[in-house]
C-alpha cells in the first residue's frame, strides 16, 4: 500500500490531533465525523493552507516542509465545501484554474465531455451567476480534476446534489481514483452511498481519530 | 510683472467677516456648532501663523540638513496620521509597509523634482523644496491611505476568492492581482480627478498664491503642470509601494493567509 499522506503527532491548535494517520492511493478516502470535528481542518492541513502547530506531514515520502507550497497545491487540489466561481462563463472559470497551477488549459470538446458526463450545461460559454448551489459544486469539480492532480481532496463534494447526481458523482470519482497511483481524499456526511464506494473511511471525534475502517477494500476493521 | 498687493493688517481682520456670517447661518439653522467652527478658524489662523514664521525662519538658512529634517518631520506627521486615521486595525508588518511606502515613495521623486525639473539651486532651496515636499508628502498620505484601507477590506471580503485561488495552485501575487488592480486605482483616483477638472472647475491653490503674489498666469501654470506630475508620480509610487509590499504581510512563507491584521 502506498501512503500518499502520512501525519505524525501531528496538532493543529485544539481543533485537531492525529497520533499517526497513513491515506493511501488508489481508493476513495472518506473522512467524516460530526460538525466541528475536524473534518475541514484535516483537509486544508493537507492542501496546505494551514500547517500543524506539532508533528510532522509527509506527502509521497516528502516532509511537506520541505516541499514548495505552491507547487504542492498545483499537485494536490483542494475543493472547498462552498467553492468560489468567479465571475464569468463556464469556460473561463476553468481557463483561470489552468492560469493558477500554470498549465495549458484543455480543448474545449474536453471540458464539453466533461461538463456532460456532470450534468451541467454544455456550452462553456454560458456564464455561471445563473448556476445552483449543486451546479456550481459541479463545476468546481470539474475545474479541479481537468488540472489532472496527483490528489484531490474533496469538501462535501455531494452535499448539494440528489441522489442521482451524487451517484454520477460518486461513480466519476471511484473510476478517477483507480488510476494512475491517484489518491482522494474525501469529507462526507457518510451516507451508505458513499460508504459503498470508499476504500477507508476515517471517523473523527473531536479532532481525534475515532475509528479507522478500512472493511471495503480488505475486510478489515480497526479502531485506531 | 504687477507689484504685490501688501494686505494691511485691518483689512486681514475683515477677512473674518466671513467667520461671522458662518456663525450667524450657524445660529438661524441651529446648528449648534457655532463653537466648532469658531475652534477650527482660530486654530487655521494660529496653525497658518507659526507657520509662517516657521517658513520665513527656515527660507533664510542655507543648511540642506534644516530642510532635510523639515521633510523628514512631514513624512513622520504623515504616517502617523496615516496609522490614526485608519478605521481597521492594523499588524505591524503593514505598519512598516506603510513607513517604506511614505519614506521611498516621496523622496525618490522629489529628489527627481528637484534635481532635473526644477533644478534649484542650491538643490535644498527651502523656498521651493518645503512647499513642494508638503504637497508630494500630503498626496501621497491621502493615496497611501486609500490604498491601505482598501488593501485590508479586500482580504476581508475577498478572503474566499483568495483561498479558492490558492487551492488550485496560484502564487499569492496572483491569487490577489484583480484586486491589487482595482485597489490601486481606487487609491490614486483622487488624484486623477483633481487634473480632470483643474483650470477649468477650480484654480488649484498654489496657482493661485502665485498669481496672486504677482506671477504671469502663465508661469503659474507652468508651475502647477510640473507640481502636479510631481504629485502623480509620488503618489502612484507611494499607492504602488504600500499595495505591492503590503499584500505580502497578508501571507506567510508557506504562501498561506494569516490573520495578522
Amino acid at each position: 500500500m502506498q501512503a500518499v499522506f502520512k501525519l505524525q503527532n501531528a496538532t493543529y491548535g485544539r481543533i485537531l490531533k492525529i497520533p499517526e494517520l497513513i491515506i493511501p492511493a488508489g481508493a476513495l478516502f472518506t473522512v467524516t465525523g460530526k460538525s466541528g470535528s475536524g473534518k475541514t481542518t484535516l483537509l486544508k492541513l493537507l492542501n496546505n493552507l494551514i500547517s500543524c502547530d506539532e508533528g510532522d506531514l509527509y506527502y509521497r515520502g516528502s516532509n511537506i516542509k520541505s516541499l514548495d507550497p505552491v507547487a504542492l497545491r498545483r499537485r494536490v487540489v483542494m475543493v472547498p465545501q462552498a467553492p468560489f466561481i468567479f465571475p464569468g462563463s463556464l469556460e473561463e472559470n476553468i481557463r483561470l484554474a489552468f492560469y493558477f497551477s500554470r498549465k495549458e488549459p484543455p480543448a474545449k470538446e474536453q471540458i464539453k465531455e466533461l461538463l456532460a458526463s456532470f450534468d451541467l450545461p454544455v456550452d462553456p460559454l454560458q456564464d455561471t451567476h445563473n448556476l445552483s448551489g449543486g451546479e456550481k459544486q459541479r463545476l468546481a469539480l470539474i475545474r479541479a480534476l481537468l488540472l489532472e492532480p496527483e490528489t484531490l481532496l474533496l469538501d462535501e463534494p455531494t452535499a448539494a446534489l440528489d441522489d442521482e447526481n451524487t451517484e454520477i458523482v460518486l461513480r466519476y470519482l471511484t473510476d478517477w481514483v483507480n488510476r494512475d497511483g491517484r489518491a482522494l481524499v474525501m469529507v462526507s456526511h457518510a451516507g451508505e452511498q458513499v460508504k459503498a464506494k470508499s476504500g477507508t473511511v476515517l471517523i473523527l471525534n473531536n479532532g481525534q481519530v475515532e475509528n479507522l475502517h478500512q472493511s471495503a477494500v480488505k475486510g478489515v476493521d480497526r479502531h485506531a | 510683472m504687477p507689484e504685490q498687493l501688501s494686505i494691511e493688517t485691518w483689512r486681514l481682520a475683515a477677512s473674518y467677516l466671513f467667520l461671522v456670517l458662518l456663525l450667524l447661518m450657524s445660529y438661524l439653522l441651529r446648528l449648534g456648532r457655532g463653537l466648532d467652527f469658531f475652534v477650527a478658524t482660530v486654530r487655521m489662523t494660529i496653525q497658518l501663523v507659526l507657520a509662517g514664521y516657521l517658513l520665513d525662519m527656515v527660507f533664510g538658512q542655507n543648511n540642506p540638513l534644516v530642510t532635510l529634517l523639515i521633510l523628514f518631520c512631514m513624512q513622520i506627521f504623515a504616517i502617523y496620521t496615516i496609522i490614526s486615521r485608519l478605521k481597521e486595525k492594523i499588524s505591524i508588518q503593514l505598519k512598516r509597509m506603510v513607513v517604506v511606502a511614505i519614506f521611498l515613495g516621496t523622496s525618490a521623486p522629489l529628489a527627481y523634482f528637484m534635481l532635473v525639473v526644477i533644478a534649484a539651486d542650491p538643490w535644498y532651496e527651502p523656498r521651493y523644496f518645503i512647499p513642494i515636499a508638503g504637497m508630494t508628502v500630503g498626496n501621497s498620505m491621502t493615496g497611501i491611505a486609500l490604498g491601505v484601507e482598501r488593501l485590508v477590506q479586500v482580504f476581508k471580503v475577498g478572503r474566499a476568492r483568495i483561498e479558492e485561488a490558492l487551492m488550485l495552485g496560484a502564487t499569492p501575487q496572483m491569487a490577489v492581482s484583480d484586486f491589487l488592480g482595482e485597489t490601486f486605482s481606487a487609491a490614486i483616483i483622487p488624484t486623477i480627478n483633481s487634473m480632470l477638472g483643474m483650470g477649468l472647475v477650480f484654480i488649484p491653490g498654489m496657482m493661485t498664491g502665485q498669481i496672486l503674489a504677482g506671477s504671469s498666469a502663465v508661469e503659474a501654470i507652468k508651475y502647477q503642470i510640473v507640481i502636479m506630475m510631481g504629485i502623480t508620480g509620488s503618489v502612484s509610487l507611494a499607492v504602488y509601494l504600500v499595495i505591492q509590499l503590503g499584500y505580502r504581510t497578508f501571507f506567510n512563507d508557506r504562501a498561506q493567509l494569516v490573520d495578522n491584521n
